[in-house]
């Protein structure tokens, strides 16, 4: 750009400059600690109103809050960030703006805070589009039933606790049971599926979420993922919404057709956040101290999870919310609640991960209210023979420690049961193929497994799968497309009767 | 028993003591003032002097203007804003140089800010977008 024309824009910016004098409403500060404000004036002050408080001496420097009790004669506001620099009768000024995140297709790729600014050392996000963070879910007109499945590319969860597009499905766990793990691999597997992501780390340790997202961009799977942050140092205000940030950045691509994931991890941290603002607000405790509307911070976040029907653009919404318990007290307040809310839980457990049986996931206690209805035809024919295996393999697990004793029957369930669980291990960020869990999950519950030593059954699966993808790649394309026939039934066979030859 | 704010305290002392005189105001003042130890009040006294004020100056219609000004105010300049607010106005008067020039009113709990600092920080907004 020649210096000529910077000059004429200069001036026509200047032109276009006009001398607006408007009035505003103003209030003053009356206390302020522990990012909490209690200001007076400001009558005409709205809920969840953000509010600018300018300081004299930091000049241009604005903070921002949010106005949540509205009494009588004072407003009490949380504050976004810093609030060391603010002090007791500094002005107050309204916006007329609910709080908001911009949202727009740059988003993708990002690490943001929760109020859409990147935290990344990236450029800012230049757009003029804003979504309000308290929404009401979508309602009963514009959904449809969840129809669709969400490949999480975990063996266990796909066969057996089947996630839908437009599904809650709780990830619940004591820590270090692999939570987070199966939320990265569930994403992980969504490249080249049509899918965005958004991944709300709440109260995080820095260091994890580097580590997550280095993972993500090692993947690739940073190219359709937001990671919206409020880490364990941010200001108790920003966990307490981040949630709801990430939730509006998704609906902006659920609104355009798009179907989106988004993780929440964990909601338990933005319940101690979230009790931390209401006790400094003063609102009255309940149980575990928590405020009594505990229930509906969770229930209106999960509720905006859904898959919309074809008149409203067909997007869909999937949360994936994560609860750590304590020492395994599923019964607590929160989690309580949380499992009440959404559509089934799996269940991750501490015995099991030490087992090594890895995802960690306890079959019995995970359900799925919803996913079954999305499952393929093909996954959903082989599933539900795996179902009763286990479920038969649970029953007797007990005796198989005598199991030179036992009679042949019993001793075949045990050894199927055990090649199943072994089939179903899988290692971290190796999200397998809907064909290739189908051909597996096939073999074994047919018993193509059982002359295999419990051992090698994962190197005989892996060979069986590169066996049928040399020798019949029409076959896995048409379990891909989700047909199923007894022709194909056949071919099936075919295909592992000749491996095993 | 729900509290009293300190607004309604300043509106019932303004209703009792509009037509009172002598004697009758001070038993009036003193049980008001009764009233508010009874009430744990007393704390909040110079709150309720200062809404007794305020409501007493809006029933009479006087409006309160507070104007910030960089330079010291002509008494020209000072009886114009004032007749642009109303009939009764009390203004007060405050300079600041840090506004760099213009005007700044505050009347109640609004703003009305048209100082060149405020201008300026707007236009470098602007510009900056």
């Amino acid at each position: 750009m020649s210096v000529n024309s910077i000059v004429e824009q200069l001036k026509k910016n200047i032109a276009a400059f006009e001398k607006k004098t408007e009035v505003e409403e103003v209030g003053a500060i009356i206390e302020i600690g522990d990012g909490i404000a209690k200001i007076s004036g400001l009558t005409e002050c709205q809920a969840s109103e953000i509010l600018e408080f300018s300081n004299a001496e930091k000049g241009g420097g604005k903070t921002f809050g949010v106005a949540l009790n509205l009494e009588t004669e004072t407003v009490g506001a949380m504050i976004l960030g810093e609030f060391k620099h603010l002090k007791e009768g500094d002005i107050v000024k309204r916006t007329g703006r609910i709080l908001s995140v911009p949202v727009a297709d740059e988003l993708i790729g990002r690490v943001v805070n929760p109020l859409g600014e990147p935290i990344d050392g990236g450029a800012p996000i230049k757009t003029n589009k804003y979504y309000p963070l308290e929404k009401i879910a979508s309602g009963v007109i514009t959904r449809e039933r969840v129809n669709s499945p969400v490949q999480t590319g975990i063996k266990a969860i796909d066969a057996m606790i089947p996630i839908g597009r437009g599904q809650r499905e709780l990830i619940i766990g004591d820590r270090q049971t692999g939570k987070t793990a199966v939320a990265i691999d569930a994403i992980i597997n969504q490249k080249g599926k049509n899918m965005i992501c958004v991944y709300v780390a709440i109260g995080q340790k820095k260091s994890k979420i580097a580590r997550i997202v280095a993972k993500l961009k090692e993947t690739g799977a940073m190219d359709y993922t937001i990671v919206v942050v409020a880490g364990a140092s941010d200001p108790a205000s920003l966990v307490y919404l981040a949630p709801y940030a990430g939730c509006a950045m998704g609906e902006y691509f659920m609104d355009q057709g798009k179907d989106v994931l988004c993780v929440y991890d964990d909601l338990s941290k933005q319940a101690w956040a979230y009790r931390e603002v209401s006790l400094l607000l003063r609102r009255p405790p309940g149980r575990e101290a928590y405020p009594g509307d505990v229930f509906y911070l969770h229930s209106r976040l999960l509720e905006r999870a859904c898959k919309l029907n074809k008149d409203f653009g067909g997007g869909s919404l999937t949360a994936l919310p994560i609860i750590e318990t304590q020492a395994g007290d599923v019964t607590a307040y929160i989690p309580t609640n949380v499992i009440s809310i959404t559509d089934g839980q799996i269940y991750l457990e501490t015995d099991l991960f030490y087992r090594g049986i890895r995802p960690a996931l306890n079959v019995g206690l995970s359900v799925s209210r919803v996913g079954g209805d999305a499952q393929t035809k093909p996954m959903k024919k082989v599933a539900g023979k795996l179902k009763l295996a286990m479920a038969q393999f649970r029953e007797l697990e007990a005796f198989a420690q005598f199991a030179s004793d036992l009679d042949p029957e019993t001793k075949k369930q045990i050894d199927r049961g055990t090649r199943i669980t072994e089939l179903l291990k899988q290692p971290q960020f190796s999200p397998a193929a809907v064909e290739d869990q189908v051909l597996a999950i096939y073999a074994v519950n047919n018993g193509y497994f059982d002359s295999v030593e419990v051992a090698k059954v994962a190197e005989t699966e892996k060979k069986l799968v590169e066996f049928a993808h040399r020798e019949n790649p029409e076959l896995l394309k048409k379990i891909v497309k989700g047909e199923w026939d007894e022709k194909i039934e056949n071919e099936i066979k075919k295909v592992c009767e000749e491996f095993i030859k | 028993m729900k509290k009293n704010s300190n607004k309604q305290y300043a509106r019932a002392l303004h209703k009792v003591t509009t037509d009172l005189t002598g004697k009758n105001l001070e038993q009036v003042l003193e049980n008001f003032v009764l009233l508010l130890s009874r009430d744990r009040k007393l704390k909040q006294a110079n709150n309720i002097i200062k809404e007794f004020v305020d409501y007493a100056d809006k029933l009479a219609g006087i409006v309160k203007i507070e104007i910030t000004i960089a330079e010291k105010i002509s008494g020209e300049l000072l009886e114009k804003i004032k007749k642009h607010f109303g009939d009764k106005v009390s203004a007060e008067t405050k300079i600041d140089p840090s506004i760099l020039g213009g005007i700044k009113i505050f009347m109640g709990d609004k703003i009305l800010d048209a100082s060149l600092k405020t201008q300026l920080l707007k236009f470098k907004k602007g510009l900056c977008q």
